[in-house]
């Protein structure tokens, strides 16, 4: 999942940001206005982190440019004075959820998660598909009964397929929401986690959940 | 005021018109009286005493109207004794009352026989040839009837023009007053309109004498305005300046330091964050003053209404609105936008599916502007009753895991008791939940 982090604050950025990448999200940085817009605008964003004191453009307008040029992706906005009025324009602006400073970085990342779930149509914590459990919350992976030892880009390559089942994901979109920008990458590296993925959660290659649509992509089906 | 001084006016008049009428009868009177003292004369040279002193009267007399029956003029001479000597032919069938006048005395005058006629008495001596002194009595008396006709004349005329008079004024006065009142009336107008929220401040163009109030209103109420906008301004300032670097510290606790430093910064930094939430929100309170407009509270509740259901999109919550028609709020939007929001955000937080607003008007007898009564209730496991003065004391938290529930109920009292004189009560809903009702 790729999160935009925009706070000016560079010790909190960084902060928000190494939490975030932690927990294995792709992170994109940033601490200006007109460039949070930009960015937001222009790259796969899944969601982002948005202050809303920002130098350039504020945190409400950059939320606007985003919305005026149809990007969807949920927004978490961080507020320092954490008055209703500032609350109720960010979240009429087109945010999704709000945190006042200081938060929990563990409430960011629930929110993010949330957020995610949400925006994908779900609305329990845990995501079921067939016989494939996956739990946002504890990152927590089961196949029917047993869970599944899954590695951290496995987690993550299933928890994208999962939010977007029924859709073809391209091999280009898995990398740019799956890797940083400049991680040296194979474009085989996808293809060899999706065969040890399958292997995984289909071991006696009985259902074969993910389609391969050659050319195109991949598919999780959805039933 | 008009009617005050349409009642002066119309006293005024009605004392002018009697002093007239009166001085008009007396003038009448006097008129008459001399008419009668001239018929007297008249009497006198016609009468003779001859030398036995037997009053002898010629046959026709230089007054035709006292030779004619029931004419309205009447005469008659009597003997000091008081017997009647002589009598006009006109006197025949009439018994005038006449005054009594001492022999030697002065001439009498006066209304007689129950205000039906003018008489006048006049006692004369008549010395005789012989030397002897006769006295007699001359009487002389006028219908009223004829002598007041011009009386009634003169009333007609004299108070139909003082009423058109009264008329003519009253509504000059009214017309003047209405001129003159008008710029006050605005003025009234226009400070209702701002109570109302319809206008920030005065209009422009008023009359030279009310300017200079009009003026310094306007520049109070932008002053006011202002100064709270600086305010808070500044307050948000220095929230941003203050909790940014608490949430690096905050995140340096969770993240970056040994355990047990951790757990102190934590500790302090929540502490801090909620000195500085709670100093905040009653400095920004604006309250409630003469000026404060009133606003309707559907739709504050509405929007936060809709940003919560947003933000709690997960627990599928029913929110139930049932403002009364004519329900106002007077006072500060953006203080009523964090009341609501955090009684609302507390509704979110606790409630299972169900929350309900209610809010109507009540009277105050303090205010002439009323109150607002509004019910916030949901159906979670609500507030046990020996939690609820904790909950809402300074700081309390009844359950440290829920963030914010910390002072969000003690801001909303603080600022309702505080800054509008109101109340904010914890009770049980009949949703099963808490209920809380604010009185503001």
């Amino acid at each position: 999942m790729r999160v935009l982090v925009v706070e000016d604050e560079m010790r909190l950025r960084r902060q928000i940001a190494a939490a975030l990448r932690e927990k294995g999200f792709v992170v994109d940085e940033c601490g200006e206005g007109r460039e949070a817009a930009f960015i937001g605008e222009e790259y796969p964003i899944d969601v982002a982190v948005l202050d809303l004191g920002l130098p350039g453009l504020s945190g409400l307008e950059v939320l606007g440019a985003w919305r005026a040029r149809g990007r969807k992706f949920p927004v978490l906005i961080l507020t320092a004075r954490g008055s209703w009025q500032e609350k109720v324009a960010g979240l009429e602006a087109g945010a999704d959820d709000y945190l006042v400073k200081p938060f929990q970085m563990e409430e960011v990342i629930a929110r993010l998660r949330a957020l995610l779930r949400r925006s994908a149509g779900w609305t329990q914590p845990v995501l079921r598909i067939g016989e494939i459990e996956l739990d946002m919350g504890s990152q927590q992976v089961r196949v029917g009964e047993d869970p599944a030892d899954l590695t951290a880009y496995e987690y993550r390559l299933l928890e994208y397929l999962m939010l977007h089942a029924g859709t073809v994901v391209s091999k280009t979109e898995l990398t740019e929401h799956l890797y940083e920008e400049g991680d040296e990458r194979d474009s085989n590296v996808v293809e060899v986690l999706l065969t040890r993925l399958r292997r995984k959660l289909d071991p006696q290659r009985r259902h074969n959940p993910i389609e391969t649509l050659r050319g195109r992509g991949y598919r999780l089906r959805r039933e | 005021m008009a009617l005050i001084a349409a009642c002066v006016l119309a006293a005024f008049l009605g004392l002018v018109g009697s002093v007239l009428d009166r001085a008009y009868r007396v003038s009448l009177e006097n008129g008459v009286r001399e008419k009668l003292q001239v018929q007297v004369y008249l009497l006198l040279g016609a009468a003779e005493l001859d030398d036995q002193g037997h009053l002898v009267m010629p046959e026709v007399l230089a007054e035709p109207r006292l030779s004619s029956p029931a004419s309205g003029l009447y005469a008659s001479i009597a003997a000091g004794s008081g017997a009647t000597l002589w009598q006009s032919l006109s006197s025949t069938g009439h018994r005038i009352p006449y005054p009594t006048t001492t022999i030697g005395g002065t001439p009498t005058f006066g209304i007689v026989g129950h205000g039906e006629y003018y008489a006048l008495s006049y006692p004369v001596t008549w010395e005789l040839a012989n030397g002897e002194v006769r006295n007699l009595e001359l009487h002389v008396a006028q219908s009223r009837a004829d002598a007041d006709v011009p009386v009634s004349g003169f009333r007609h005329t004299l108070w139909s023009w003082l009423a058109a008079v009264a008329a003519a004024l009253i509504l000059a006065q009214a017309g003047a007053l209405r001129w003159g009142l008008a710029p006050l009336r605005r003025l009234a107008n226009e400070i209702s309109e701002i109570e109302r929220g319809d206008r920030t401040g005065l209009g422009e163009d008023y009359p030279r004498e009310l300017s200079t109030v009009t003026d310094n209103l306007n520049a109070l109420l932008v002053s006011g305005s202002n100064r709270l906008k600086r305010y808070r301004d500044a307050l948000a300032d220095l929230a941003h300046s203050l909790k940014t670097p608490l949430a690096v510290l905050r995140s340096a606790a969770d993240g970056e330091m040994p355990a047990q430093q951790g757990d102190l910064i934590r500790e302090q930094v929540e502490r801090m964050d909620q000195a500085i939430a709670y100093h905040l929100q009653r400095g920004a309170a604006a309250g409630r003053s003469t000026f404060s407009s009133a606003l309707d509270p559907r739709e504050t509740l509405e929007r936060i209404g809709a940003s919560l259901l947003k933000v709690y999109a997960d627990k599928s919550v029913h929110l139930d609105l049932d403002i009364d028609e004519g329900a106002l709020f007077v006072g500060d939007p953006g203080d009523f936008t964090e009341v609501v929001g955090n009684l609302l955000d507390n509704a979110f937080k606790w409630c299972r599916s169900r929350i309900r607003v209610s809010a109507h008007s009540i009277r105050d007898e303090n205010s002439a502007r009323g109150r607002l009564l509004m019910d916030v209730e949901d159906d979670g496991p609500g507030i046990p009753k020996e939690h609820r003065q904790r909950v809402l004391a300074r700081g309390q938290r009844l359950d440290e895991l829920v963030p914010g529930q910390g002072i969000g109920l003690t801001l909303v009292r603080e600022m309702v008791e505080k800054a509008y004189g109101g109340s904010l009560t914890l009770e049980k809903s009949p949703l099963g939940g808490a209920r809380v009702r604010i009185i503001v």
